[in-house]
This record gives C-alpha cells, sequence and structure tokens, in this order.
C-alpha cells in the first residue's frame, strides 16, 4: 500500500486517545502523509446505540485469559474501531498529582515518570481545552493549572454541596469531558447515566469532536485493518504488516506510531520480535470498589451529570510509603437501586474506591506459543494497593462526616475500570522500559508507542487525560 | 384399618394442614398481587391500568430473573405468602441470604417503578396516585437531575 505511488510518511496503528491526540498536533506539519490502521469499523453514536455496543468486535474475541497458578482471570475492557476508547469512556478527567510522577524518589514505591507534572502540564491543559472539560479551577490545589477549565463545573448533588461546605479544599466537582454547556458539536450531558453509549452524544469522543483528523487531506483512513506485525531492517521498522479482507497488505513509512492498546500494542511488538525491555509487562489499572452509604435525610442524586464529586481526603501523604493513595468519586447515581423504604428512596450515596495500583510485571500480556494467539495473564491487586483501600475504609467515616450517614457499605469489587494501562512502560533506561520519555523505542527510534500502554505507573486519576496530554507532547517533541 | 375417633381426628388435622399449606404455597405463587403489595408498601397507594400494570410486571420480572434467578419453587412461594401476612421482615431478619435477596427484590422493583412510571409528577388524589407506565427514558434517565 502507498500513497500516490510512495510509502507514507507516518504509519498511524489505532485511533484511539493517543493516536488522535498525535495527529492532532502532527497533523500541523504539512506535507506529512499519514495512514491510520484501525482494526475495528467506523461506527457513529447512533451505529453504536442501534446495535448497544461501542464496535462489531467484540473484546473477548481478541484475547483469551492464560490461567497460571495465583493468577486471576481479570476483566479487561476496550474498544476495537474508530474513535478506540474515545467511544466507551465515561469521560471522567481528573488530573494526576505531580507526586505520581515521583513515586520512587517521594515514596520508595514504584518507579518514576521519565518526565514530571510540570512538563506535562501545558499538554494537560491544551487536551483539555480540546475536550472540552468542564470542572472547578480551585482543584488546581492539587493538580496546579496554567488555564481554567474551558467549561463551568457541572451542578453537584446535595451530597456534594454538603461535603463541599464542609471540606472546600478536599472536595471538588469532577472534571469531565460531558459537556456541562452546548459545544458546536455536543448538547450538554442529560445525566443519562449510561455513559458508555451517550444517548445524547454529549460526552466527547474522537468521532463526534475531531473529526478534522479523520477528514484531514493528508490522512488516509483504512477500517477494518487488523496489524498482525511490524518488518525491521537495520535498526528500523520498515513495514507494517496488516490483514485487511482476508487479505495480507504490507506498507511501508519514515515513522510508525503504535496506539492499539495496552494489550493490543505489546501484542504486535512481540508478533513483530520487537521484545527489549519489559515488553506487554506491567498491564494493570486501578485497584476499585464499590462502597454505598446510606444517608438519613439527604435527598440525593440532583447533580447534572453521572458523577458529580471527587475528594482528595486519602491522596496524598508520606502514607504512600506503606499504601496506596485513594481517589473517592461520588456518584449521582444509584449504582445499587434506590432505597425501598417510603419516601428515603434518595438517601444513599454511591461511591467509587479507587486505589492506586502498583504495576507487577507478572501481569503481562504474551503470545501463545503454539497459536500466536494473544494472551493475558493478570496476578491479583498488590498488597499495597488493597491496603490503600483498607485504610481508605477506615478513614471513610471520618471523611464523611459531614453527611448524616447511617450505614456504609461494601459493595464488592470493581473487576475492571475499563482502563488498560502500563504494558510498554516509558523510562530513563532501556533495560526497565520500553520506551524513552518522548514515547520513543530504545532501541527502534523510527517507533513511538502512545496511550496509556506507556504509563509506568497507575496514576491518581483515571488515564485517558493524562494519554491525551502525552501524545500531544511527544508529537511537539518529535 | 380400624377408624378409631383419635385417628379420624388426626387424619382430619393433617389433611387440613395439608390443605392449608397448599393454600398458601398457592397464595404465594401469585406474583402479581406480591409485587403490587410490595410496591403499596414502599411508595404508597396508586392506581395503575391493568395492561400498564402488566406490562411493567413482565419487564421488572425479567429485570428480576437476571438479578434473582427465576423464583419459582416452594422457598420463593413460602416467602411471598409469609409477606403477605405482613411476616416478611421477621423471616428476612432471621437469615441474611433472605434479607440479601429481600433487599435486591425490594430495590430493584422500586427503583424500576419510580423511574417507568409517571409516579413522580402523578397528582395524589386523597394519597391516591393514578400511574401510568411509559418505560425508562433511556435519553435521560435521572429524573431528579437538576439542570439550573
Amino acid at each position: 500500500m502507498t500513497a500516490g505511488g510512495q510509502g507514507y510518511d507516518v504509519v498511524v496503528v489505532g485511533s484511539g486517545f493517543g493516536s488522535l491526540f498525535f495527529l492532532q498536533r502532527f497533523l500541523d506539519r504539512p506535507r506529512q502523509r499519514v495512514l491510520m490502521l484501525e482494526w475495528g469499523e467506523t461506527w457513529d453514536n447512533a451505529t453504536q446505540l442501534e446495535h448497544g455496543k461501542n464496535g462489531a468486535i467484540d473484546i473477548e474475541d481478541t484475547f483469551t485469559y492464560r490461567p497460571e497458578p495465583g493468577g486471576e482471570n481479570k476483566v479487561w475492557h476496550y474498544t476495537i474501531g474508530t474513535g478506540g476508547g474515545t467511544n466507551c469512556w465515561y469521560a471522567q478527567t481528573p488530573r494526576p498529582l505531580p507526586s505520581d510522577f515521583e513515586l520512587a524518589t517521594r515514596f520508595g514505591v514504584g518507579m518514576d515518570w521519565p518526565l514530571s507534572y510540570d512538563e506535562l502540564e501545558p499538554y494537560l491543559s491544551e487536551a483539555e481545552e480540546i475536550m472540552a472539560i468542564s470542572g472547578e479551577d480551585a482543584i488546581g490545589r492539587f493538580s496546579p493549572r496554567s488555564r481554567p477549565y474551558p467549561q463551568p463545573p457541572h451542578r453537584g448533588s446535595q451530597v456534594d454541596r454538603l461535603m463541599k461546605a464542609a471540606q472546600p479544599e478536599l472536595h471538588f466537582a469532577m472534571p469531565c469531558a460531558r459537556a456541562r454547556v452546548p459545544t458546536a458539536n455536543r448538547p450538554a450531558c442529560c445525566a443519562s447515566n449510561r455513559c458508555y453509549l451517550c444517548p445524547v452524544n454529549a460526552k466527547f469522543t474522537g468521532l463526534a469532536e475531531l473529526d478534522h483528523i479523520f477528514s484531514h487531506e493528508n490522512l488516509d483512513l483504512v477500517t477494518g485493518a487488523k496489524v498482525l506485525r511490524f518488518e525491521t531492517e537495520g535498526g528500523l521498522v520498515k513495514e507494517a504488516v496488516f490483514e485487511k479482507d482476508g487479505r495480507i497488505e504490507r506498507v511501508r513509512a519514515d515513522f510508525f506510531v503504535l496506539g492499539a492498546n495496552s494489550i493490543q500494542s505489546p501484542a504486535i511488538l512481540l508478533a513483530s520480535g520487537i521484545d527489549d525491555g519489559p515488553v506487554g509487562q506491567g498491564l494493570h489499572e486501578t485497584h476499585g470498589y464499590n462502597v454505598e452509604v446510606l444517608l438519613d435525610g439527604v435527598q440525593n442524586y440532583d447533580g447534572s451529570t453521572i458523577t458529580t464529586g471527587i475528594n482528595y481526603s486519602l491522596t496524598e501523604g508520606d502514607f504512600r510509603k506503606d499504601h496506596a493513595a485513594v481517589m473517592l468519586f461520588f456518584e449521582n447515581r444509584w449504582m445499587h437501586g434506590l432505597r425501598p423504604e417510603r419516601g428515603r428512596w434518595r438517601e444513599s450515596l454511591s461511591m467509587l474506591v479507587l486505589a492506586e495500583e502498583i504495576p507487577d510485571l507478572r501481569s503481562r500480556v504474551t503470545l501463545n506459543p503454539s497459536s500466536g494467539a494473544v494472551e493475558v495473564i493478570t496476578v491479583p491487586g498488590s498488597d499495597y494497593a488493597e491496603r490503600g483501600f483498607r485504610k481508605a475504609m477506615e478513614a471513610l467515616p471520618d471523611v464523611l462526616a459531614p453527611l448524616p450517614v447511617e450505614e456504609i457499605r461494601i459493595m464488592g469489587r470493581r473487576w475492571t475500570e475499563g482502563h488498560v494501562q502500563g504494558s510498554l512502560r516509558m523510562g530513563a533506561r532501556a533495560g526497565d522500559s520500553v520506551v524513552d520519555g518522548r514515547q520513543i523505542h530504545h532501541r527502534y527510534r523510527n517507533l513511538m508507542v502512545v496511550g496509556a500502554s506507556v504509563f509506568p505507573t497507575c496514576l491518581n486519576a483515571t488515564p485517558s487525560l493524562t494519554a491525551a496530554a502525552l501524545s500531544l507532547r511527544a508529537a511537539e517533541l518529535l | 384399618m380400624k377408624f378409631t375417633r383419635r385417628r379420624l381426628v388426626l387424619g382430619a388435622t393433617l389433611a387440613g394442614g395439608a390443605a392449608g399449606v397448599a393454600a398458601l404455597m398457592f397464595i404465594g405463587r401469585d406474583r402479581s398481587s406480591f409485587l403490587r403489595r410490595s410496591l403499596e408498601q414502599m411508595v404508597g397507594p396508586f392506581r395503575m391500568p391493568d395492561e400498564d400494570f402488566a406490562a411493567f410486571q413482565a419487564e421488572i420480572e425479567a429485570i428480576l430473573t437476571s438479578r434473582l434467578g427465576n423464583r419459582e419453587g416452594p422457598k420463593w412461594d413460602l416467602t411471598r405468602t409469609v409477606s403477605r401476612f405482613g411476616l416478611l421482615d421477621l423471616v428476612a431478619a432471621a437469615s441474611s441470604t433472605v434479607q440479601d435477596k429481600v433487599e435486591i427484590y425490594r430495590r430493584e422493583v422500586v427503583t424500576h417503578f419510580i423511574l417507568a412510571t409517571d409516579w413522580l409528577d402523578a397528582p395524589a388524589d386523597g394519597g391516591l396516585r393514578d400511574v401510568r407506565y411509559s418505560g425508562i427514558n433511556p435519553a435521560c434517565a435521572n429524573p431528579f437531575a437538576v439542570f439550573d
């Protein structure tokens, strides 16, 4: 495959956050011919709603769980289709904390990122601008900001108002890409509580907001193209080999950007024989639990979106030497049903208690030695994360002291956040990382990895905003 | 066999008891009444056209089946029967398993009722509300949300 008889300048694999935000910046360059290869098809919001799912390819068909002693069959979730994870995400966009980038230096756990929060901050702001993030600027107390949020914060619930009044420096409106006010392409969020298939297309998605990328004159998008491997020669990646309509095709380029996802991207590298460093290792996401709080006399759920509050009481401190920091999400939805007592249906609060995970290299993506099929091995969450959750539960009565709490109930483990991170980690040294601080492969210097695959540690934040900002930065530094 | 008075009394008692249990179990199979009673306990008295109630029941039964299984058999019949006499909470208090299932049942029912009918907007006529079933509004499923 060629562009007008020539190879492409750049081939981009995948079309989710990592790839799109790379192109958002890279396509500013003139005369760069770019080919985007997407395994799935283009399903717009209406098509997704019609089918009741985000893409035609079922995730269960894209990898298998390989049982190992001490392992667990954990759920991993992502979207295969144009726009990737921008389709299925719930659009939460809290920023990471500066300390998240220096875990090893500050707390002696995990590893440091090869860049600081300050280096990333301008790109976080730019990504927020592109996605029209709604938020409360005062949250910059934890994650400093150079720009105000583009959209005003969502209306909090009655619970949020009580928490905010008592803890103005710890409790904030959840930053999110669910429009508070309409954008040029999206209506305001209507609190549908089913964000993975937003019935009104109110959240940021690649298809809704970044059509200028897909329709750019320098970009060719090929869907239904499953990249199988890269061919290398003389220390460079030369070709991407992909399958389309049952045929094997090849495309040459000067530069390759790998942004499939944290399961498929390492699988492509392994199939290419590019296994330098911890390729596929360290797959992780936040370690989460559902918690329900029964309240006395508070009529909740009157916020204007699905998740209205985030509380930072348990995120910063020297305790991270011993146990995980924890994000507390205040949901504006009755995840466990309304209460049955007459007139008290709304007197409850659903919370997500999300502990940062320390990636374990034993959780990994691998290929079946016989069939070459993609396999995932997952070990249970770390003691560090579980201890963080237990400590959070001990602290929760104090954190929730502003509320008339009747009972706090642990409603069970959350088996996935729909985040896949960390299997192609970035770092300063080739031995313990796959790409450098500019997201360039340590050995193959014309290969970049984008998306949450490059996260060396978990962050006290949902990953998409950071993945987007990293891509803007990587494109600029290229 | 010799029919003594004692045996006749014993037989009649056993037969009566069996008939009673059978009747109670029969009562327990009436899911519709159980559903309506449960709802009235949770939301207060209401009137709903029969076809609306049937549609509501069909949808909530499907939801409950996915959460609790098909809810058939003597245990569920007995649960519904006990409920008829207002003793369900007593039974539930004695068993955490029953308590959990009853809680799931009640929460699913009340949640679906509040969201899938016009109960929140229905005018109360002396405490009795006339309610129509419309199904959940998939576009904006949170009737409590405020957007000011």
